[in-house]
């Protein structure tokens, strides 16, 4: 479904990413982990449109995207729910929701994907008419996954989820985003920093090092090695 | 305190006068109101956008002045100059809008603002267009009659400027208020939100600017006709931040708003230029209206509707909460 292959992208003079190669394939969870500036954020940057890669190709589907802007990978299937959320705070949360459709033709296919999004996030139900800003971090968070997926995307790609959450919000938000993959075939790329998470989240897993790929291999596999044990994971 | 000046009479042509000052000015403001109420961009320029329209209609009249007034050419002239006012000033905004859209904030504000200055000193530099001194406009539209002409003058532009205001906030509220006047309001809060949900953003911001740019143009060009004379020192920079003064004090995003603080602000600085109130407040006039300005800030730091619409009163349809 995705393929990147040998991806440089450069902000200025500094250079974000020397070279990544990854793949996500139909239905996976895939997550990438890293350190602080590792360049986790900027492989989904690169590949939702955000930012054009210097270098190296992003295939979706088999057609290149790379340097596409991201308002047109929307119809192609692709969503991007970046870091920090950025839902529309004035804004209630039915109209946010609405937004999400933005690429969705016909008032009932609309409501039909509001239907499907709030059974996946039903406390967005309850709060449907207040304003976005009024709801809780885990709210937002919630808020701007179902936003996202209001366009039914194929490739849903997860900046950060977990930031700023409290470890019981962290699960449940975990929880949905294995569901949504389960019940709607949804693919995943996901980055995190909580890498326990993650990698008991996903199907398979990138380990960033300053903009290259230090290891990748099967989430299990990734969670017994002794360099990610001691690098990530926090065990000695 | 004061007393009320006595010679002072509020004539229907002083009343007159001030409305049509509170349509030009609703007018730009709710130009701007598009841009940067609706649309989130930043805008100090719109001066440059009213200029371009003026001069475009002036220089335009100049050329038919042997045109009797009131006749079907002077009429005829008159539309025409309106067209081009605005096609000039949308091709400026686009102009403009393409490469500085990309700019952000401040940086927008910077932008425009030099380029309200630049079409002023070009002006200024540009002997056809009456340089630094005046560019005398004809009047197209009336037929002089005597010691009336002035009153019915005015009367006629009071008509012309309520029509052409109602045109401008009928365009502005059905784009606000269509399928994707929605997508529009993302933008402004939050544009990296917006594209990553598949709004075409720069499409939408290039747009709002055109048009806002196009209706700077013509109240630029109700403003050559009505006054008859225009010169560069009549679109300086504190025309661009009275107009910005304008939208805010209204409050960004209300066209009812926008039509309230012209009235407010235009009407209040005649007031007080009149003399009604006593040559002392004429002679502080600046720091009234700044304290004012200060104080409508304080208490209403919205603006004095917020995102309200006399609409609204009529309408009740279940809508998703919204922050006041």
């Amino acid at each position: 479904m995705l393929v990147v292959e040998d991806l440089v992208v450069a902000y200025g003079a500094v250079v974000a990413l020397h070279g990544v190669s990854l793949e996500a394939k139909q239905g996976e969870i895939v997550t990438l982990i890293g350190a602080n500036g590792a360049g986790k954020s900027t492989t989904l940057r690169a590949v939702s449109g955000m930012v054009a890669p210097r270098r190296g190709s992003v295939r979706l589907d088999g057609r290149e995207v790379g340097g596409v802007p991201a308002h047109r990978l929307v119809r192609r299937g692709l969503a991007h729910v970046p870091e920090g959320r950025r839902i529309f705070t004035g804004l209630s949360v039915r109209e946010n929701l609405e937004l999400g459709a933005y690429t969705v033709r016909g008032r009932a296919e609309v409501a039909a994907r509001l239907e499907r999004v709030l059974a996946l996030f039903p406390r967005l139900a309850e709060r449907i008419a207040q304003s976005g800003g009024t709801l809780s971090g885990g709210e937002q968070q919630m808020l701007a996954i179902g936003r996202a997926m209001m366009a039914r995307p194929r490739l849903l790609l997860l900046d950060e989820p977990s930031l700023g959450l409290a470890p019981l919000l962290v699960r449940e938000i975990f929880r949905e985003i294995a569901r949504i993959n389960r019940e709607e075939g949804t693919t995943i790329l996901l980055v995190e920093q909580n890498a326990h998470l993650a990698l008991s989240t996903a199907h398979r897993g990138y380990v960033l090092e300053t903009g290259r790929v230090a290891l990748a291999d099967a989430a299990p596999a990734l969670l017994e090695s002794p360099r990610v044990r001691a690098a990530y994971l926090g065990a000695t | 305190m004061w007393t009320l000046a006595a010679e002072f009479q509020f004539s229907w042509l002083w009343v007159a006068e001030v409305l049509v000052g509170v349509a030009l000015y609703a007018m730009l403001a709710a130009s701007l109101n598009l841009v940067t109420g609706f649309g989130g961009m930043f805008s100090l320029g719109h001066h440059g956008f009213f200029a371009v329209g003026a001069y475009a209609a002036g220089w335009m009249a100049s050329l038919a002045a042997s045109v009797e007034p009131g006749s079907a050419a002077g009429w005829a002239v008159f539309a025409a100059s309106a067209v081009f006012a605005v096609a000039a000033s949308a091709a400026a905004g686009l102009l403009v809008g393409l490469p500085c859209l990309r700019l952000r904030g401040d940086y927008l504000a910077i932008a425009t603002l030099a380029f309200g200055e630049i079409v002023r000193i070009v002006i200024q530099n540009t002997p056809a267009l009456g340089g630094s001194l005046e560019l005398n406009v004809p009047r197209l539209v009336m037929r002089p009659r005597g010691l009336a002409e002035v009153e019915s003058f005015r009367e006629l532009f009071l008509v012309v400027g309520v029509a052409a205001l109602a045109v401008v906030l009928v365009v502005i509220r059905n784009i606000v208020r269509s399928a994707h006047g929605r997508a529009v309001v993302s933008v402004r809060e939050d544009e990296i939100a917006s594209e990553l949900l598949g709004v075409p953003t720069t499409r939408y911001k290039v747009r709002a600017f055109v048009l806002g740019a196009a209706f700077a143009g013509l109240a630029g060009w109700y403003y050559a006709h009505y006054t008859g004379s225009i010169a560069p020192a009549n679109f300086d920079m504190l025309v661009g931040i009275k107009i910005l003064l304008i939208v805010v004090l209204g409050g960004l995003g209300s066209l009812t708003g926008t039509v309230l603080a012209a009235a407010v602000l235009v009407g209040l600085e005649r007031l007080l230029q009149s003399g009604v109130f006593g040559e002392d407040l004429k002679r502080w006039m600046q720091v009234e209206y700044a304290l004012i300005l200060i104080l409508v800030m304080l208490l209403r730091p919205h603006g004095l509707l917020g995102r309200f619409e006399l609409g609204d009163l009529f309408r009740r349809r279940a809508r998703g909460g919204r922050a006041a």
